[in-house]
């Protein structure tokens, strides 16, 4: 478990960074390598220049934007997601979902930025960022580009980011809507066998005026289950049938299959969260 | 061969090292700091836990090359002076909490830094917090029990 | 204070008279002192001069043949020393054989020849000046592999045309055998009931959080080879080496420092041991191997396999007869095949009064991965096995599992108890362990509150499991399998207690110390027999072989209370009598009147302790002033001895015993399962435990939790998976999943104290017993809270899916599916 010799450069700003991508074919990034060293050390990965982008502080910056959208730098840290403080406020349900990654080592070190890019079927962030409409910003030396988190997910572990390209930024829009997000692995440390994002909000006389409700590890990528959604915009949330809703709306999910749960298996989970955890939201339950 | 430049244990480092060395592998083979150990490829165990900037992380899953500047504390670096053990080392002998002791210096780093950065934990707090780090011997339950014990202690000396 | 005097002549270390200073107190652990600093010292802490490091390649395939291997490109990368392959191998080395098996194959040598039988086989290994060039080497070997038909399963292997894994054996089934005791085909002709199951076990295993570490450096200069390794049985090994690589064994100097845990996976080192040894004589330089974890996992784990367990049951639960047919995937690599069937049929009865039962075993050769002994090598199956065909019996008649339990119990006053098959137990109270356990676990209160939660539409479930816990393997399970008589049994080892010249007492217990505080309990022991505290006394961690050792000497088969205490207490005694007598001719007193307290010779005089001469000055003599020195006396403070555990008896195949101790337990477990996604809940734990006496309560304790936890993670969580191609698919910690804090529940443990009347100190074995006992308490409690669903729990581990597969067809699932909308 000893990685391949390659060449390091430490990049201290984006421009830099952007230049070192540009001049090294054959290079990647290296953020928080919390997902990309073990590929290192097994030499599934064996890039030949490693472009080091943890000494660039602007990446680390958390802006609130006066639309209220949040930008997040490519850099920002699990832990900071947690408790950075315009994020909790501005959109809670993101720093709920980082609480759920991994272990306190691994969200100290991992970031935003690098969980997206590593497209994870399973991941957490991606079901959340896509319930939240988030967009990401890429940028070469030459152009800059924003593309939405569901388009960004190409398939497992594929995305749009092209040679030379790199994300520098998440921007989040606020929502301060009650939410749930919640995976079920059989450890917590572990990939998600399903996950589920939600976000429900009801008007004073109980109607549904907004609701978006994403899931991951299920397909081969993350993906918002726009049938349950529509089914739920504009009912009272007293009169919503679920079951009569989800099953139809996740009956062509063609989950993954793996060790740690077939198909059929992660379909059933799927259908078990989404209905506790939208009976929750529509019955107005604050997230605890 | 790139320099690297960190601090461990309040000590200045700077040594030659090659971009893909890991820095665990640093640590221990270039710096001769034992007391951090590998129990895996993957990130997964935790027996390299060390402190950086007063926080946990995993020191195999980290270049030596990206330690430059960095603030490290490892478990050398616990005992307030020589001959005395830190509150931490001194909770972990008295509950008995490691048997073959392989774990143990990723569980004293994550204890140091959880007594001191949350406010009274329970058992299942702590066993959350704990995750990140097996041991394949205790089963927990002491380690869980040292962990309370010494976050007793710590607020005791802070009254 | 009191003092302590206590008889030269016995072992048994208090005297009427004296007073336990140090045993039986909880003392906080010595080895800790090193541990908590970061300075315990593994195997891969220590550095040789001109250090150089080994890399391995390993087998992509289950089973292969090796066309071509070209090691040109790994030559030539700078750094890199050496590069062999099987062609060396088959030139340089002997090939392996067989333990216990009848049978031993020829062309298996500790590096692949020809062809490759397991996925992670080491096929060529490389030496480069640091790990990260080895690794580069390693890469650069270019091996062309024809794949032969993989041998996945026992169906496959036993089927006509089956591929043989050694065709020179003429068959994949190694060993069967058939053993027959009392009568058991009058027990089922009478019989009221008779239950049969087919009760499955996975592969797993204990992964110690230290790899395998080697450290070898063949000196030419003295033609002597010293080797470092993280080793449970060195004994063992050096025996191994000499075989394999043929350097003579007087010749191997082993040292194993502390070991970063054991578990019976470090008894499979040797062969590492024999090739970095091998690869050090051929460079010249000393040469280091560490493994990493993913290599770790290919191999040496428990095998697979199923058991056909039938019972012959009277009306009112009384077990009159058992028939057990065991089929295990001994993997290839037989050298440890047949010992976990016959470890299993050394337990066979468990803690039960059971006279007529039978067992035929039959091990299989697979592509499986070799297998270990792991902790409890057979006893965690067979008490699996015979715990829920309790269960099933207490079900099938309609009687509680309790109370079938306890009427099948050895009766206390039928203790010391000879089972049928010859194994005696030499003492142990298994009634009162279950009414204990009933006690505390409070057993009828979790009656009443699942009653009441399974009302509610709750799915919680108790299940109880009783289980011996032997201690110290006599080995003679070997005359069971081999032919004529094995060079290769009986329980004994060495020790060395001395007074240094400094006046310390020194200790070697010349073991490997491999986590279960040795140190301390050795300190605790021997600062009894000198009078003095626990942290006075020297213990060495380390294992070496120049102290002289037995053949068989290790840390394994929980033979530490026994013959590790035996052997230092009989050193100890021996120093003792022999300072007494320096003493007495020195100061003209009766050696009656002396002895020793605080670090001096002492004597009572009006009942008051009166010092007569400090230890420190009794050593300059012993060792400088030998012109003073009495007659009759030997100079210097250092003794080796050896012992034996003699309660054996000799080996007769119809009757004969295994294990010369015998601990219990019992396990109560409760568990809540969740339909939402069927994920099961330890809520409580409860163990009443049995290891005769205990030296240190910490210590104990410890090891009773960490081997449940150990147990836990085999019935709910661990499984190394294998696809159809032999490809074991569970190469990390992602994939193989340990339990972490939060898996683990919180356990109480209830000590008894039942003393064994055949070890020095009254003890039993203590390391393995939870990983014994719980798989069954586990899965009896996941059976119980699905009640409801009638579901019938026999192999493990018990996967939420795997239970969501098993209740979806079910009368009680379409209910409350259909309640949920
Ligand atoms: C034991 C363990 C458990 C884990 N459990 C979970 C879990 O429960 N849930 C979960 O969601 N994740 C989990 N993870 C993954 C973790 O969240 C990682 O931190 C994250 O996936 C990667 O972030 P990083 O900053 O470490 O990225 P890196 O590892 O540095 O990079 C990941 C990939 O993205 C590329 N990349 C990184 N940043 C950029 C950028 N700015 N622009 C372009 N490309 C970039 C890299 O080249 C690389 O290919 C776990 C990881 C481990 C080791
Ligand atoms: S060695 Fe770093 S997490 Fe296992
Ligand atoms: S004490 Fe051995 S791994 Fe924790």
């Amino acid at each position: 478990m000893y990685p391949k010799s390659f060449e390091y450069l430490r990049a201290k700003s984006v421009d830099q960074a952007l230049q070192y991508l540009k001049e090294n074919e054959g290079s990647r990034v290296i953020a928080g390598g919390q997902s990309l060293v073990p590929m290192l050390k097994s030499r599934l990965y064996q890039p030949t220049v490693l472009v080091d982008i943890n000494f660039i502080p602007e990446l680390r910056e958390v802006k609130l934007e006066s639309n209220g959208d949040l930008r997040i730098g490519a850099m920002v840290t699990h832990y900071d997601v947690i408790e950075n403080s315009i994020i909790r406020e501005n959109a809670p349900i993101l720093s709920s979902t980082a609480e759920n990654i991994a272990d306190v080592q691994i969200r100290n070190r991992g970031t935003i930025g690098g969980s997206i890019c590593e497209a994870d079927p399973s991941a957490d962030y991606l079901p959340t960022l896509m319930a939240l409409d988030a967009r990401v910003v890429l940028k070469t030396s030459e152009s800059t580009r924003e593309v939405k988190v569901e388009d960004f997910i190409q398939g497992p572990f594929e995305t749009v980011v092209e040679d030379g390209e790199m994300l520098v930024e998440v921007m989040v829009p606020s929502n301060k809507s009650n939410y749930r997000v919640e995976k079920y692995a059989r450890r917590k440390a572990d990939f998600a066998i399903a996950s589920v994002a939600a976000i429900v909000s009801l008007s004073k006389d109980g109607k549904v005026t907004d609701a978006r409700v994403a899931t991951g590890a299920q397909q081969d990528k993350p993906h918002r289950l726009r049938e349950i959604e529509t089914a739920l915009k504009g009912k009272p949330s007293k009169s919503v049938d679920l079951e009569s809703i989800i099953g139809p709306a996740t009956e062509e999910l063609e989950p993954l299959d793996d060790l740690h749960g077939g198909p059929e298996y992660r379909k059933y989970v799927l259908r078990g969260m989404l209905s506790r955890i939208l009976g929750d939201l529509l019955s107005g339950k604050e997230a605890r | 061969m790139v320099t690297v430049n960190l601090k461990i244990n309040g000590k200045q480092y700077s040594e030659e090292t090659e971009p893909r060395m890991l820095l665990v592998h640093f640590i221990r083979d270039v710096l001769k700091l034992k007391g951090t150990h590998i129990g895996c490829d993957t990130g997964h165990c935790g027996a390299c836990t060390i402190l950086w900037d007063g926080k946990p992380v995993k020191s195999c899953q980290i270049l030596a090359v990206q330690a430059e500047g960095a603030n490290i504390m490892t478990v050398e670096g616990l005992e307030p002076e020589e001959g005395k053990l830190s509150i931490e080392q001194e909770s972990f002998r008295e509950n008995f909490a490691q048997q073959c002791g392989y774990c143990t210096p990723g569980f004293l780093m994550m204890t140091r830094y959880l007594i001191r950065n949350n406010e009274e934990m329970t058992r299942e707090e702590i066993r959350e917090k704990l995750h990140g780090n097996y041991c394949m011997c205790t089963g927990y339950q002491q380690i869980v029990d040292a962990v309370q014990d010494a976050q007793r202690k710590y607020f005791a000396t802070k009254k | 204070m009191t003092s302590q005097k206590s008889s030269t002549e016995s072992l048994v270390l208090q005297s009427e008279k004296g007073t336990k200073q140090n045993v039986g107190k909880r003392v906080p652990r010595i080895e800790d002192l090193r541990i908590v600093k970061g300075k315990a010292g593994y195997t891969d802490d220590l550095e040789m001069a001109d250090q150089q490091y080994a890399a391995f390649l390993f087998s992509p395939y289950a089973h292969a043949r090796i066309i071509s291997i070209d090691v040109s490109k790994a030559l030539e990368l700078p750094g890199v020393s050496l590069v062999i392959t099987g062609k060396e191998i088959k030139e340089l080395t002997k090939p392996m054989s067989s333990r216990a098996a009848t049978k031993s194959p020829t062309s298996h040598y500790i590096l692949a020849v020809d062809k490759v039988r397991y996925m992670g086989e080491p096929v060529a290994a490389v030496v480069a000046r640091n790990k990260y060039v080895a690794a580069d080497a390693a890469e650069l070997i270019e091996v062309e592999y024809e794949p032969l038909k993989v041998v996945a399963s026992i169906e496959d292997a036993l089927k006509k045309d089956a591929e043989l894994i050694y065709p020179e054996l003429g068959t994949n089934e190694m060993i069967t055998d058939h053993f027959e005791f009392g009568d058991v085909k009058k027990a089922f002709s009478e019989a009221d009931k008779i239950v049969k199951e087919r009760i499955r076990i996975q592969r797993y295993a204990s992964t110690p959080l230290e790899t395998y570490v080697v450290n070898a450096y063949y000196d030419p200069t003295r033609e002597e080879l010293t080797v470092y390794a993280s080793d449970q049985q060195p004994g063992r090994t050096v025996q191994s080496v000499e075989r394999t690589i043929g350097i003579p064994s007087s010749r191997i100097h082993l040292i194993v420092p502390p070991v970063g845990g054991g578990f019976g996976y470090k008894l499979a080192i040797w062969q590492y041991v024999a090739l970095v040894s091998l690869m050090s004589k051929l460079v010249g330089k000393p040469v280091k191997w560490v493994q990493t974890r993913t290599e770790s996992l290919y191999a040496f784990h428990r095998p697979r396999g199923f058991m056909d367990a039938e019972f012959a049951l009277r009306k009112d639960g009384k077990v009159l007869g058992m028939k057990l047919v065991d089929w295990q995937a001994d993997a290839n690599w037989p050298y440890v095949a047949a010992l976990y069937s016959l470890i299993k049929f050394a337990n066979m009865s468990g803690t039960y009064e059971i006279r007529n039962y039978s067992f035929e075993y039959h091990c299989i050769a697979t592509n499986d991965p070799p297998i270990v002994q792991d902790r409890g090598v057979g006893k965690p199956f067979m008490a699996f096995a015979l715990e829920r065909m309790m269960d099933f019996s207490a079900q099938a008649l309609g009687i509680d599992r309790v109370k079938i339990r306890q009427i099948n119990s050895v009766p206390a006053d039928k203790m010391p108890y000879t089972a049928g098959s010859g194994e005696v137990y030499e003492s142990g109270n298994y009634p009162e362990a279950i009414r204990r356990a009933l006690e505390h676990s409070q057993f009828k209160k979790k009656l009443e509150e699942q009653a009441k939660l399974r009302k509610e539409g709750r799915y919680v479930g108790i299940g109880i499991a009783t289980a011996i816990e032997p201690g110290t393997s006599n080995l003679g399970y070997y005359f069971l399998s081999k032919a004529g008589d094995p060079d290769y049994n009986g329980a004994g080892q060495m020790a060395t207690v001395e007074v240094a010249a400094d006046g310390i007492v020194k200790v070697n217990m010349n073991g490997p110390e491999i986590g279960t505080g040795h140190v301390t309990t050795i300190a605790q022991v021997v600062a009894d027999v000198f009078g003095i505290s626990t942290e006075e006394v020297n213990v060495d961690a380390w294992y070496d072989s120049v102290h002289g050792h037995l053949t068989y000497a290790g840390t394994y088969s929980n033979a530490f209370n026994d013959v590790y205490l035996g052997a230092v207490m009989t050193a100890a005694n021996q120093l003792k009598d022999k300072i007494l007598n320096i003493a007495s001719s020195l100061l003209r007193e009766n050696k009656e009147d002396l002895y020793l307290s605080n670090n001096y010779i002492c004597k009572l005089d009006d009942d008051q302790e009166k010092r007569l001469v400090g230890l420190k000055e009794l050593a300059k003599i012993s060792y400088g002033r030998l012109l003073s020195f009495p007659k009759g006396e030997e100079p210097g403070l250092k003794v080796t001895a050896g012992y034996i555990n003699r309660t054996a008896k000799p080996f007769v195949r119809s009757d004969f015993n295994v294990q010369l101790t015998h601990s219990n337990s019992v396990h109560v477990c409760f568990v809540e399962v969740f339909p939402e996604n069927w994920n099961i809940k330890i809520l409580d734990y409860a163990i009443v435990h049995d290891a005769g006496n205990v030296i240190n309560p910490g210590i104990v304790e410890g090891l009773a939790i960490g081997s449940t936890v150990s147990g836990i993670g085999g019935a709910l969580y661990e499984e190394f998976v294998f696809d159809e191609q032999g490809t074991n698919l569970s190469l990390n910690f992602g994939e193989y999943l340990k339990p972490t804090a939060m898996e683990a529940p919180e356990i109480r443990v209830d000590q008894m104290e039942s003393p064994a009347p055949n070890t020095v100190l009254g003890t039993k074995a203590v390391g393995e017993g939870g990983a014994i006992t719980s798989l069954a308490a586990v899965a009896g409690a996941v059976e119980d809270a699905l009640k409801p669903f009638n579901v019938k729990i026999t192999g493990l581990p018990i996967t939420p899916e795997k239970i969501w597969n098993m209740v979806k067809d079910t009368p009680e699932y379409k209910r409350i599916k259909k309640e949920g909308q």
